[in-house]
């Protein structure tokens, strides 16, 4: 060795060293935990949003609802949704299903390269049980979950107070443990073979979750049916408003805020390397992130008010749409490029709103337009607006017809096409609606035995010419008429 | 308005803009002038919109 090339250093410059590979691990593995927590903002603003927008007589089964999304996506991810993702990445256009079952020896280099991954992500794998040997595989694997019930909860909102909640359960694992999973699987991953083949491009899950989730709605929503005076004998659609519209749209900068984190997780930082990526490999900074985010979220929220001639529901939706239009091709777009496409897809989305309406399609929160018909755009957009780019090596740039075969296979294969026939199916078994009577009386009576605001009964004033003991008469509990619990017209 | 990289390793080592419309300062700018239009066009609406 040169002496004139080494150099002294002290014993804790020393120790630091020593130290170094394990934080460039640890930094990792808390970007990852910290932005996967925060992500559940997104739940806590979903169970707002939702509660708000039912009415109080459904607020309870409707926040209950919501919140056992986490169980029954949680849970099921784990059991099979996390192998979903990494054992259908290649099958069926580059590679075989792997699984447990899969000899690496017979496998393509490409294919082998992807395997491991599989093999880290059964339920009984050590990957994902306490180890020294693997401490980052487990924070992905809640970033996943968290996105697996973020796709689902966006279908609670649209089916609230008629859907029956274990149909909602088998919903949820269906759509967010197994559907939108294979679509991320495809087209959402570095070895997917949408991606591989056909140069699909999905930034920010707007197809893979939005698209997926929206269009699996709406097939569910034909199934369900109007919640009861949604739509007059003519068909002529009758305002059911929310409850506490306040909650609302708190429940949505809930959202607002939780999906800056879910966007962060689309970005990848793994240790000893040199830059974040996004899923595909290909170089993306959270400075791009931070900036067309918050301009789509200001340019979705004035495009939704013109168009909405300023509905706070629908302008506060238009924030969510404005984020979801440019989410599939924001780490290549320029910040004007941004506002513009964010503007446009929150103008549209009230008009949509407005037509599913025309349609009899009672969605309680606009999850078809804000989430479906956006995903779809979004989708779309870079093979106009980025066609060319290329991730990979020996990898099909992004263009416009993988661009449009991904959406139709997600969004209609993996979405529309299983949400209708599935709850065709439970429909058909009578699982999918509660009774006529049950959702006249509210679920909250009906199917929990209490209510949001027992002290309603407290504050009720009597007409003059009612005496003390007329009002010692009134249940306290008095089902919802045609005119509304509170008198709101329903 | 598509990707400024010849190639996977141009892009994958890309140190500068990343953004489709660079070397297209027309597209930047036409860009801008509508999004510009799209804030006045709100803060006009804010004055005359009633639901």
């Amino acid at each position: 060795m040169d002496a004139t090339n080494m150099t002294m250093i002290t014993v804790d410059q020393a120790k630091g060293l020593v130290a170094l590979p394990y934080l460039k691990t640890f930094t990792s593995e808390a970007f990852f935990f910290i932005a996967a927590v925060l992500m559940i903002l997104i739940h806590a603003g979903f169970l707002a949003y939702e509660g708000g927008a039912s009415r109080s007589k459904n607020l309870l089964a409707t926040m209950l609802k919501n919140l056992m999304t986490l169980s029954t996506v949680g849970l099921t991810f784990f059991f099979f949704g996390w192998w979903v993702y990494n054992g259908f990445a290649f099958w069926p256009g580059t590679g075989p299903l792997l699984g447990p079952w899969t000899n690496s020896d017979h496998l393509s280099d490409a294919v082998k390269a992807g395997f491991p991954y599989v093999q880290s992500s059964y339920p009984w794998s050590d990957s994902l049980s306490p180890t020294k040997g693997d401490e980052l595989t487990g924070v992905f694997w809640m970033v996943f979950a968290l996105f697996a019930m973020t796709t689902a909860s966006i279908l609670s909102g649209a089916c609230i107070e008629r859907i029956k909640v274990g149909a909602y359960y088998l919903c949820s694992i269906l759509l967010g443990s197994f559907l939108w999973v294979v679509a991320a699987a495809w087209g959402w991953n570095y070895f997917g073979w949408m991606t591989t083949l056909w140069g699909f491009h999905d930034f920010g899950c707007a197809v893979v979750v939005h698209c997926v989730s929206g269009w699996f709605t709406l097939g569910v929503l034909i199934n369900l049916g109007p919640r009861i005076g949604r739509f007059d004998k003519d068909g002529k659609p009758r305002p059911i408003l929310p409850h506490n519209i306040g909650l609302t749209m708190v429940g949505l900068m809930l959202i607002f805020v939780g999906f800056y984190f879910f966007l962060a997780c689309c970005e990848v930082y793994l240790p000893d390397t040199t830059g974040t990526v996004n899923i595909y490999g290909a170089p993306a900074t959270l400075a791009m992130l931070a900036v067309n985010t918050t301009l789509a979220l200001g340019a979705g929220l004035i495009g939704a008010y013109v168009s909405s001639k300023a509905d706070p529901f629908l302008t506060i939706s238009g924030g969510l749409t404005g984020i979801i239009a440019v989410a599939a091709g924001m780490d290549l777009y320029h910040p004007a490029l941004v506002i513009i496409i964010a503007f446009v897809a929150a103008w549209i989305m009230p008009k949509t709103t407005m037509m599913l309406e025309k349609f009899g399609i009672d969605d309680a929160v606009g999850a078809f337009p804000v989430h479906g018909i956006t995903g779809t755009i979004s989708g779309i957009l870079p093979g106009i607006f980025a066609i060319g780019y290329i991730s990979q090596p020996g990898q099909a740039p992004i263009n416009f017809f993988g661009q449009l075969g991904g959406v139709l296979i997600c969004g209609i294969g993996l979405g529309f096409i299983p949400g209708y026939a599935f709850s065709w199916l439970l429909k058909k078994f009578n699982l999918l609606r509660v009774s006529l009577e049950t959702e006249e009386k509210g679920l909250d009576l009906s199917e929990l035995g209490i209510e949001a605001y027992p002290e309603k009964a407290t504050i009720f004033t009597p007409a003059p010419s009612q005496s003390m003991s007329a009002e010692k008469k009134i249940e306290p509990t008095q089902p919802s008429t045609e005119k509304g619990t509170y008198g709101i017209p329903i | 308005m598509g990707s400024p990289f010849k190639t996977a390793d141009d892009y994958l080592n890309a140190t500068g803009t990343l953004h489709s419309f660079t070397g297209h300062p027309v597209s930047v700018a036409i860009s801008l002038v509508i999004s510009v239009a799209l804030t006045c066009y709100f803060l006009y609406k804010a004055f005359v919109v009633r639901h």
